[in-house]
């Protein structure tokens, strides 16, 4: 993967000059102390508490997008940063307790920190339940990130192995049908050929949406390897996968591509393989699915 | 004495690949993943530049590096199979043309095993035929261990693929893995179909002999012959048409019904046993492996062509004790004779 750029540097900015003004402050009242008076094991903890905090500043502004949540969260975060980095200057200057406000730069922040950080974080949970809903199709309340594709926005081969497993567990408990379909592109070989590799994940990414506009609620969909998808349908009978698998037929045969380069129309069909959950495991499942539909690409007619 | 280096094939650290032939096609792939140039040629020794410049050549360690370092960065399942869908014929000068233009399937195999040196320099390809069936496999031509999974899945897509497009249909391909079923076999099913076989003994394709010698529809008889020609000539402009293990292999093959031992063989080549041992250790192998993994191969063609049985064969491999036979052969092969070959 590409270095993602830092984007929100202005909070870094912001936050360097928080700190620097007070320790500005704090050496403007209160006196530097002898190194011999400097007790290094606190240096040490409360500097790696700085280190910390700031790393988890880091990669929230590294990997979240800009918006209400991340502006909070990171808000929140600068707080403790700066209220710790203060409570670390601590360490080398002495503030005369005289002072009322000898240790506000270091207290003040925690609360303001805390609130915004509660606010943040709800608003994040709203968030995550908006998303998950428009992943619907494609995790089905099972988020594992490491599985994604590397290519499409749905989950790989080991995910689809992860998501079976439950499925079959779910759909015992309920005594519901679980329906299997494989849809796999025809002559895909021949597109990646004519009209190079970055035209063919091309297809496949907008096949990938298409099949994904396709599919019902409860469906969820991978993508199993090369120009293969295998979707899972939940509750559905023989009758109604085999309805969905010509509609997705059907679909990929009426999608008019055109190639980025030269307008030209690509054709696509495919070919589709449904197969009943019975009383097999994950992997029979899987290999019986591919079975079928290595068949059924030797002697099936493409559907125009 | 440089001449008769030379005569002793490429090895491991030789500078014998073109990096604008296969290597580039990989580190294309791997920038279209959006990998750091930097990190995927770190190791390597090579330039974005060196690839363009088409003047140094690259040794098969800087390779196996560059296969490392693109394995890891893209860390995807597919990435062997995409770079073998774009192996093949590909654009490798004359022997690419001749790959293009090929009759049949018969005369495909021939160029792929004649003019390996350039389209598989890592893994040497060989076949062999029975009245049924050709054996097309693959044997490590540089000692690329780590790899070899990774050379192995990209060699054997770009075949397939590339007969795919030129033959215009699918093969009856039967597929035979010598390691374990990877955590992602469907890659395996999506590329090569649903008979795979792993732990097997090579890493090989069966194929029916019918398929062979149906005429393909680009095939041209001139061009391909002239094609052949020039090929010839570029591979005479090769560091070696073979690599040190290829000719140490087929030195070992063609004299498995004599007795062999380190110190004939490394006279034959020229070479005093300590420095044989030395080169072959560079190449993460030992004599004993070598002669191990002839003998089995040879083992599996007499049974398997020949049609052998045992007895005979332990006799044609210089063993006068069967159990000795019995016993070396689970060394080779992890299970007796009487099992393998009742499969």
């Amino acid at each position: 993967m590409k270095k993602r750029p830092f984007l929100q540097t202005s909070y870094f900015y912001g936050l360097a000059t928080a700190i620097v003004s007070g320790t500005l402050i704090l050496r403007a009242w209160g006196d530097v102390k002898p190194i011999s008076e400097v007790n290094w094991l606190d240096v040490m903890s409360e500097g790696g508490m700085v280190i910390l905090a700031f790393f988890w500043l880091a990669l929230l502004l590294r990997s979240r997008p800009a918006g209400r949540v991340t502006r909070l969260l990171a808000f929140g975060l600068c707080a403790i940063v700066f209220s710790w980095s203060m409570d670390f200057m601590d360490e080398f200057i002495r503030m005369p307790s005289t002072l009322i406000w000898h240790n506000w730069l270091e207290s003040m922040p925690i609360p303001i920190a805390l609130i915004l950080l509660s606010i943040g974080i709800y608003h994040w949970h709203q968030e995550e339940i908006a998303i998950s809903a428009q992943m619907v199709k494609r995790e089905r309340y099972f988020r594992e990130h490491r599985l994604f594709d590397k290519l499409m926005p749905v989950g790989g081969g080991a995910y689809l192995k992860k998501q079976i497993k439950l499925s079959l567990a779910e759909s015992k408990k309920q005594q519901q049908p679980l329906a299997l379909i494989a849809i796999d592109l025809d002559d895909f070989n021949v597109i990646n050929r004519l009209y190079g590799i970055k035209e063919g994940d091309h297809i496949l990414q907008l096949v990938c949406q298409l099949l994904l506009l396709n599919l019902r609620d409860k469906d969820l969909i991978c993508r199993l390897a090369g120009d293969r998808f295998v979707i899972l349908l939940h509750d559905t009978d023989e009758a109604e996968a085999k309805q969905l698998s010509q509609d997705l037929q059907h679909a990929v045969a009426s999608f008019a591509y055109r190639t980025q380069e030269s307008q030209q129309r690509v054709y696509l069909t495919a070919t589709t393989a449904i197969t009943m959950a019975k009383r097999d495991d994950s992997d029979s499942l899987i290999k019986r699915l591919n079975q079928l539909l290595s068949q059924r690409k030797q002697t099936a007619a493409p559907v125009i | 004495m440089a001449k008769l280096v030379k005569t002793l094939g490429y090895e491991l650290d030789t500078p014998c690949i073109t990096p604008h032939y296969q290597p580039a096609v990989l580190v294309e792939l791997a920038l279209s993943r959006d990998v750091s140039e930097y990190h995927l040629l770190k190791g390597t020794r090579l330039q974005l530049g060196d690839f363009e410049q088409a003047e140094e050549r690259i040794s098969p360690d800087q390779y196996l590096t560059l296969i490392k370092n693109c394995q890891k960065l893209t860390d995807a399942d597919d990435i062997s199979f995409l770079y073998g869908q774009r192996l093949f014929p590909g654009f490798y000068g004359s022997v690419s043309q001749a790959l293009q233009q090929a009759n049949n399937l018969r005369q495909a195999i021939t160029i792929l095993c004649e003019y390996h040196a350039i389209l598989s320099p890592l893994f040497t390809p060989r076949y062999y035929e029975n009245d049924d069936e050709l054996f097309l496999y693959w044997v490590d031509s540089t000692g690329s261990i780590e790899q070899h999974r990774f050379i192995i899945e990209s060699y054997m897509s770009a075949f397939v693929s590339m007969v795919a497009w030129l033959a215009g249909e699918k093969m009856p391909w039967h597929f035979e893995f010598s390691y374990d079923e990877p955590e992602y076999v469907e890659q395996y099913w999506v590329n090569f179909g649903q008979d795979i076989r792993f732990n097997q003994q090579m890493n090989r394709i069966r194929l029916p002999r019918y398929c062979l010698d149906t005429p393909w529809p680009n095939a041209s008889k001139f061009g391909m012959q002239g094609a052949l020609k020039e090929s010839d000539k570029q591979l005479s402009e090769e560091y070696s048409p073979y690599s040190f293990l290829d000719q140490i292999y087929s030195y070992l093959q063609s004299h498995i019904d004599e007795p062999l031992n380190l110190d004939k063989v490394s006279f034959s080549f020229g070479l005093s046993p300590a420095s044989m041992k030395r080169k072959l250790k560079k190449h993460q192998t030992s004599f004993q492996q070598q002669l191990d993994l002839v003998r089995k191969h040879t083992a599996i063609y007499l049974y398997e062509v020949k049609q052998m049985n045992s007895q005979e064969i332990a006799e044609y491999l210089c063993f006068n004790d069967m159990n000795n036979f019995r016993r070396a052969f689970k060394r080779w092969t992890g299970s007796s004779p009487y099992h393998l070959f009742a499969q």
